[in-house]
């Protein structure tokens, strides 16, 4: 049961807008598929006895819809760059900058119990000083 | 099908302008005396009319001054007594051109908001120019700076033309008394104001501005203790700009409203009216007056200052900006906190972080009026 950290795309065509969340990597091995993942929990509390009673059951989990309802949304990703409108008097125009919201104590914890962050979040993650920089296939070379 | 004119020598069909009258006469009759015929465009018989010998006079009189315009001058035609005109076209009294900024006058607002760092309130009022354009003034100079500092070429031409079309506010010379470019005090109307209220009054209680304001957005009446502190409407500006959050509210829920201030406190410069009534009050001690209305004005400005930097420090209190150095942008980090007042109960509440999940945009939603249906003044 690997939880992910990961974006959700919201937004219309050509405006994208990203949710932080926490979801499921993966449904549970059982019977049937979940309803939606937000029965998961229910799922896992009421039908584990069974599950352990029957661990070669037939159906195989999915990886959750980036659409469906994750655990928890734990910030935002603007991925648009925004101008900046205070001009100073620097030559070159200053950078454009992207928001971020994220609730660094929500993420922390996930983090803690084993969350895993996807690329770009954890690029995201790397800029707020939650998780190191991911080695670089060059810097693996 | 209609039948097709044949073709022929039009050479000398239509005089144009740069003919002489003489010549154009002469050429004309040849003409007609042809044949009937021969005419194509034209039923008269006459071939010069009064309209048109007088057209040919004025331009060989007035009209000549006109034919080579002086640079960096409209070159409109004069009234009557010599005088230049706003109007390019005569007989369109409507229409009349309305100056722009010389450059000279943008530059020198340029030079005293950034160089000499003056309000672009006090340059308003010095260069008679209303604060947005004074804002605009000083946006458009810099990013035109910018364009120069990395070489981009400039439309010069094409500026150097619409100020010869256009009348230009020049920047007054040294000594002279500088020529207001606009009004810069004007108000626009607040809707709260549209309605027509009856309201009766009792002849012995006065009734100010401020008064009216309540009327209009259905507060309470003040009471005595308080409307008998306020001896005019411009009172109020002093608490008003120090603690904007002293003005009260009145109503609930979507309703709730700021109750409507006297015009004295909304136009742009509430100060000069204070000034106005202080000369009138005190004519013979001017430099008095002068030395209090800067101190109003600094005070004033402060507060503004103040309350601007108090604003951007909240606002950023929870806001880390950071700029990586291998990346185009810098990435603004607004750290939200889960707490039952910023998610809600359940953690889904509409203002919590992120967008919502079964929830349609709000520009789905039948019945939503996607065009804006008030403006707020």
């Amino acid at each position: 049961m690997v939880l992910r950290i990961r974006l959700a795309r919201f937004g219309n065509k050509h405006q994208p807008f990203y949710n932080i969340v926490v979801a499921q990597a993966r449904c549970v091995r059982s019977h049937f598929p979940p309803i939606s993942n937000c029965d998961l929990p229910l799922l896992r509390q009421h039908r584990q006895p069974e599950l352990r009673a029957n661990p070669r059951s037939k159906w195989v989990g999915w990886i959750s819809a980036r659409g469906s309802k994750p655990l928890e949304v734990i910030g935002t990703y603007n991925p648009l760059p925004a101008a900046r409108t205070d001009a100073s008097d620097a030559v070159s125009a200053p950078r454009a900058y992207k928001d971020i919201t994220l609730d660094k104590v929500r993420a922390k914890y996930w983090l803690g119990v084993g969350a895993q962050a996807s690329d770009p979040v954890w690029k995201l993650l790397n800029l707020a000083r939650l998780v190191e920089e991911k080695p670089k296939t060059y810097n693996k070379a | 099908m209609a039948p097709r004119i044949q073709s022929r020598s039009v050479s000398n069909l239509l005089p144009y302008i740069t003919s002489s009258s003489s010549s154009t006469s002469s050429s004309i009759p040849s003409l007609c005396s042809s044949s009937q015929s021969s005419r194509y465009f034209s039923a008269t018989p006459a071939p010069q009319t009064k309209l048109r010998r007088q057209m040919f006079e004025w331009l060989s009189t007035q009209g000549s001054g006109l034919k080579h315009h002086t640079p960096g001058e409209t070159n409109y035609l004069r009234m009557a007594d010599g005088s230049q005109s706003n109007r390019p076209f005569p007989n369109n009294m409507t229409f009349i051109s309305e100056p722009v900024l010389s450059e000279e006058l943008r530059n020198e607002v340029y030079f005293r908001v950034k160089e000499q760092k003056k309000s672009p309130r006090a340059v308003s009022v010095e260069l008679g120019i209303d604060m947005n354009r004074i804002a605009a003034v000083v946006r458009l100079v810099e990013l035109e700076r910018r364009q120069r500092d990395k070489g981009n070429p400039l439309a010069l031409p094409y500026a150097r033309a619409v100020h010869e079309m256009v009348p230009t506010t020049p920047l007054a010379q040294a000594g002279e008394r500088q020529t207001y470019h606009e009004p810069i005090n004007d108000l626009p109307v607040h809707p709260a104001t549209g309605a027509q209220i009856f309201y009766p009054v009792p002849e012995s209680r006065p009734f100010t501005r401020v008064d009216a304001g309540r009327v209009f957005s259905g507060a309470p009446t003040l009471e005595k203790k308080v409307s008998d502190k306020i001896t005019h409407p411009s009172d109020l500006v002093e608490d008003v700009i120090q603690k904007p959050g002293s003005i009260e509210w009145v109503g609930k829920g979507d309703n709730a409203r700021q109750v409507l201030q006297p015009a004295d406190v909304r136009i742009p410069h509430p100060q000069l009216v204070q000034l106005a009534r202080d000369r009138a009050a005190f004519p013979e001690e001017r430099r008095t007056v002068t030395q209090r209305h800067t101190e109003r004005l600094e005070r004033q400005e402060k507060a503004e200052k103040e309350r601007a930097a108090h604003a951007a420090e909240r606002r950023n209190r929870n806001t880390e900006t950071i700029e990586p150095k291998d990346s185009r942008f810098s990435f603004r980090i607004k750290d939200a906190v889960v707490s039952e007042q910023t998610v809600g109960k359940n953690g889904r509440a509409p203002w919590a972080p992120g967008r919502r999940y079964g929830v349609p945009t709000n520009d789905r939603t039948r019945g939503t009026v996607k065009i804006p249906t008030r403006v707020n003044v």
